[in-house]
């Protein structure tokens, strides 16, 4: 796929995705002319962008729906629920259209017809007629002018563009202009030569024409300029009032895309045409300036590798350093590792996003299955700024939309079964994120019915994974959700309910180096927070050691280390073992055991290691350094083996195993169990 | 298809239908080409075309120029509604019919 080609799918998607989050926000409750705006900006955009690449069918549908968005502007409408489903559906069909762009071609589908035909009958206040099709390429429905009767006038000189394409058709955008105000007088100055000397993409005509409207000038400015560099567009106030004179651009002023002050900084009173063609100046405006240029995230990709070669290749200098070496040299690399450590931030950041890029498709998703299930659910985010790597990001959809839909289906109740509860009808699920400790934590917490842990019990006996004299603690019990094969739905839906949700729900955070754990509260609702490292390419990691072996801990999960004596332990069981850290009672995992090394009779260290309040001692030999890692997954080449979140190379060129907190926790907390029965 | 062509012995008719967007100013230009090599009377109907864009007119326009300059006339047919609007508001229309 060529760099052009990709570029516009990365924006159409942006905008698919975009006009579906204004139609959402619109359709909560949140009526604004600036949103609207920003609605029918998405689908002008990408009506031109379509047209531009040749992709017809897209390019009419969309302009149909522009049409229609240019009503509901217009004449602010209300979004009736009924509006906002068709409406919603005419994004669906942007972007089932695009994506066949990339297999089929431009094919179109029979239903945008009467799909747009139902959208314009529901705008209008009219049934739907399914004899009467309205055209899709109809042209737009003109915007009145906020007063023609006062109207000022201009004298316009529009010399397009000198290169025509799909997209630049100076026809079509003065057409545009009969939207904004009325075109009272036009002079066609053609210089088309005979066929022979005709290129068919050189434009060779020009216009001037008087021109009445209430908008600013900049509309007209920003229309005719917008979609090529390189039209002159010459505005003269005919009759135009001083108040508005002092924004309008000389009268001799060949326009550029320099924005006038005055325009980039809407006025509290703009009106939305004006703002949406105040939106595209700023675009004109930053036309010069990029800001931002789009880079494939291969190419990043191939970078942070790179980078991660940089960080062994260092470790491997770091550690060759000998007692001889000389002070230049371990100056030198010190400096080196600063810099490395610098670069590998600043590259990571560059993978950096906010995770609103996820977040954002879960309102149509909550809106759409709370709907099929005759549920009401709000949804709330909170924390969409924070910051993740790109690939766990993408990775982390299918879990979260998994833990979502959960949520809907067996947490929130029925409208009339919160009722009864005193709950508000309406069920509320929070998505929230937020950076702590070097990780980033993301919860889903929802105020629905909560686990029957009861039922997950009888469920586990059923299953045979315990007995009826078994009376499992809250958490372990809610560790079977997460077993292939359990649920407790009493009916299985298309959405949830077939036991393969939940396990792998916990696979796939587990193989982004990350846990998920569950809290809930019987009749007040579910939380879910999964947690996962900032990146999965390189961590600061402590180096331990057992026997002649190296493992790494993340170093975030370090408390603290101190020399054990045997004395100071408390065995309660063979297998559980506790450990009293200054009175205070931690489970114990000796790693030795853990990997299956021979014990030895001397004491060794102990590393308390913490996550989400909850803390493990880990016997180990010794410590062998704080040091960068590059993570490396295990499961590329192997099955993934419990304990371990992957493997590294170590400076010296051998491979360490990168310990799973989590697991460990999880292990300890068997210990902590028997330790709390017995206190 | 847009963009048909007839020829008679007196006379070439060429038939512009649907939309004629810029992707298919090539096929019209190829056309116009056809004509301006066997220059006839020639007819242009565009009764059923809803849209043309700017560099379809200007091939129209072109081939007008060469076939009078052969000594022929172009005769167009009355454009559907829409497209006469847009082409008369604009100056299109009246620049293109003048002899």
């Amino acid at each position: 796929m060529d760099s052009l080609m990709q570029l516009f799918y990365d924006e159409a998607n942006e905008m698919v995705e975009g006009m579906e989050q204004v139609l959402l926000a619109l359709e909560s409750g949140e009526p604004d002319p600036e949103t609207v705006n920003a609605l029918f900006r998405y689908a002008h955009s990408f009506k031109g962008n379509s047209a531009a690449m040749g992709f017809t069918h897209l390019s009419k549908f969309t302009h149909g729906l522009e049409s229609a968005m240019e009503v509901l502007r217009k004449e602010q409408r209300t979004l009736t629920p009924e509006l906002a489903t068709l409406l919603l559906q005419a994004v669906d069909m942007i972007r089932t259209l695009l994506e066949r762009t990339r297999t089929e071609g431009d094919v179109g589908d029979p239903t945008c017809e009467p799909l747009l035909q139902q959208i314009n009958a529901v705008i209008n206040g009219e049934t739907p007629q399914p004899t009467a099709v309205p055209s899709a390429s109809a042209p737009a429905t003109p915007a009145e002018p906020p007063d023609v009767q006062s109207a000022p006038q201009y004298r316009i000189t529009y010399q397009p563009a000198p290169t025509l394409s799909a997209e630049h058709d100076p026809l079509q955008l003065l057409s545009e202009l009969r939207d904004y105000g009325q075109v009272l007088e036009c002079r066609f100055r053609e210089q088309i030569p005979p066929l022979e000397q005709l290129k068919t993409d050189a434009c060779y005509g020009s216009w001037e024409l008087l021109y009445e409207t209430a908008f600013e000038p900049a509309i007209v400015r920003a229309l005719l300029e917008l979609v090529a560099e390189g039209a002159e567009v010459r505005i003269e106030p005919l009759n135009a009032p001083s108040s508005t004179e002092t924004v309008q651009p000389t009268a001799t002023e060949t326009v550029v895309a320099a924005p006038q002050p005055s325009v980039a900084t809407p006025a509290p009173t703009e009106t939305p045409a004006a703002t949406a063609a105040t939106a595209a100046v700023n675009t004109a405006a930053s036309k010069g300036e990029a800001q931002s240029i789009r880079v494939s995230t291969e190419k990043i990709d191939a970078l942070m590798n790179l980078v991660s070669e940089i960080v062994i290749a260092q470790s491997m200098l770091s550690s060759a350093q000998t007692a001889d070496t000389d002070e230049r040299t371990r100056a030198a690399i010190t400096q080196m590792e600063r810099h490395v450590r610098e670069l590998h931030e600043r590259v990571m950041a560059i993978r950096l996003l906010p995770v609103s890029y996820l977040f954002n498709r879960f309102p149509r998703m909550v809106r759409d299955t709370a709907a099929k299930l005759g549920k009401k659910v709000n949804l709330e985010v909170e924390g969409e700024e924070t910051e993740l790597d790109r690939t766990l990001l993408e990775a982390l959809s299918d879990p979260l939309t998994h833990l979502i839909r959960n949520a809907i289906d067996h947490g929130i109740e029925p409208p009339d079964e919160r009722r009864q509860n005193g709950k508000p009808e309406t069920g509320t699920i929070k998505l929230s994120a937020y950076q702590s400790e070097g990780r980033i934590y993301i919860e889903v917490r929802d105020d629905g019915r909560g686990i029957n842990t009861e039922r997950v019990r009888q469920k586990a006996i059923q299953l045979g994974w315990i007995t009826e004299n078994d009376h499992p603690s809250e958490e372990t019990l809610y560790d079977f959700l997460f077993q292939p094969g359990f649920s407790t739905a009493q009916q299985v839906s298309d959405l949830s309910g077939r036991g393969v949700g939940m396990d792998v729900v916990k696979r796939n955070v587990e193989s982004l180096g990350g846990s998920i754990s569950v809290q809930s509260k019987r009749g007040e609702g579910t939380r879910f927070l999964l947690r996962v490292p900032l990146t999965l390419a390189i961590m600061d990691g402590l180096g331990l050691t057992v026997a002649e072996e190296h493992y790494i801990v993340p170093l975030t999960a370090v408390v603290e280390a101190f020399q054990y004596e045997s004395l100071q332990h408390t065995a309660l069981f063979d297998q559980y073992e506790m450990v009293n850290v200054r009175g205070e009672f931690i489970p114990l995992v000796r790693l030795r055991q853990f990997v299956g090394l021979p014990e030895t009779d001397h004491d060794g260290l102990i590393v308390v290691l913490e996550q989400e309040g909850e803390q493990i001692a880990l016997l180990i030999d010794g410590i062998a350094g704080q040091q960068q890692v590059v993570l490396k997954s295990l499961e590329e080449n192997f099955v993934r083996v419990q304990g371990f979140a992957g493997a590294t190379i170590l400076g010296d060129g051998r491979v360490a195993l990168i310990l799973d907190v989590s697991d460990l926790i999880r292990r300890g907390r068997q210990s902590a169990e028997r330790y709390a029965a017995v206190a | 298809m847009q963009v048909s062509l007839k020829t008679t012995a007196k006379k070439h008719k060429a038939t512009l239908n649907g939309e004629i967007g810029f992707a298919e100013v090539a096929m019209l230009h190829e056309t116009a080409q056809q004509i301006t090599r066997n220059p006839k009377e020639t007819q242009i109907d565009w009764s059923n075309l809803t849209a043309i864009h700017y560099a379809g007119v200007q091939v129209l326009f072109a081939l007008r120029k060469s076939l009078e300059e052969q000594g022929y006339k172009v005769q167009f047919t009355e454009p559907n509604p829409q497209l006469y609007q847009q082409l008369h508001t604009f100056g299109v229309w009246d620049a293109l019919i003048q002899s």
